[in-house]
């Protein structure tokens, strides 16, 4: 299998958890993001004045955010030429 | 060229935010079995090029048990795989994204991205801001008391 790819430019600004850019045969099984945030004032991007906060969490749990992720994924590939 | 040959060809692709589980798929591409869960809780939003001054945002979010996430659905045949196309072409002048959020791709070629999971639990009291953003005295509060918060379970056979 030829694969021809030509390109100028990719461009990217920013990229997150698991996240990808692939060019060409590849072969990208199970892939797992898990997450749990508490953000009081959140993300700011550009030109930001913020003064005067007040930002409480309160986040008492017995059990917080367990995450039980077992799995066998298998991924199997045959290159070619 | 052959009836069995792919040819992909484009000037531009401009993309400004993949979100989360999302992507651009160029050529022969298996992506099977996405899944993404979210709980957002947001007291004030996201805000953009703006001016936000004395606000009170509350978020309370008290339960037993909270976003149970139980993710124990099938996976895909990994191995009974499509033709591809013996040959491929593709062609492109610029491919501009913006932001990749979480199991987010841009592929192209011959791929398998298959079983690809995001799950999340997201608490805020006051949301993003972009541009130009004055935000002035603000109480942000969350309470979020759980005996149990966010059990993920993600057990494949």
């Amino acid at each position: 299998m030829a694969i021809a790819i030509n390109f100028a430019a990719i461009n990217i600004n920013a990229m997150n958890r698991d996240a990808a850019v692939a060019i060409g045969e590849n072969n990208q099984p199970g892939w797992t993001a898990h997450n749990k945030a508490n953000f009081g004032l959140g993300l700011q991007f550009g030109i930001s004045f913020t003064a005067n906060q007040f930002n409480v969490i309160a986040d008492n749990d017995v059990i917080d955010a367990p995450i039980n992720d077992q799995d066998g994924i298998p991924g199997n590939q045959n290159q070619t030429l | 060229m052959a009836s069995e040959d792919a040819i992909v060809q484009f000037q531009n692709i401009n993309v400004n935010r993949l979100d989360e589980a999302a992507g651009v798929f160029i050529g022969n591409n298996r992506a099977n079995y996405w899944r993404s869960m979210t709980k957002n809780n947001t007291g004030f939003g996201n805000v953009s090029g703006s001016v936000i001054t004395k606000t009170l945002s509350i978020v309370v979010d008290n339960d037993a048990v909270d976003t149970v996430i139980c993710d124990t659905g099938r996976t895909s045949e990994q191995n009974v795989d499509r033709e591809a196309p013996s040959n491929q072409l593709i062609n492109f002048e610029a491919l501009n994204i913006n932001a990749l959020n979480t199991n987010s791709a841009v592929v192209m070629g011959n791929n398998r991205l298959n079983d690809w999971r995001a799950h999340h639990k997201e608490n805020k009291g006051f949301g993003n801001g972009t541009g130009v953003s004055i935000i002035t005295d603000t109480v942000n509060a969350i309470d979020d008391r759980d005996i149990v918060d966010t059990p993920i379970n993600d057990v494949k056979v």
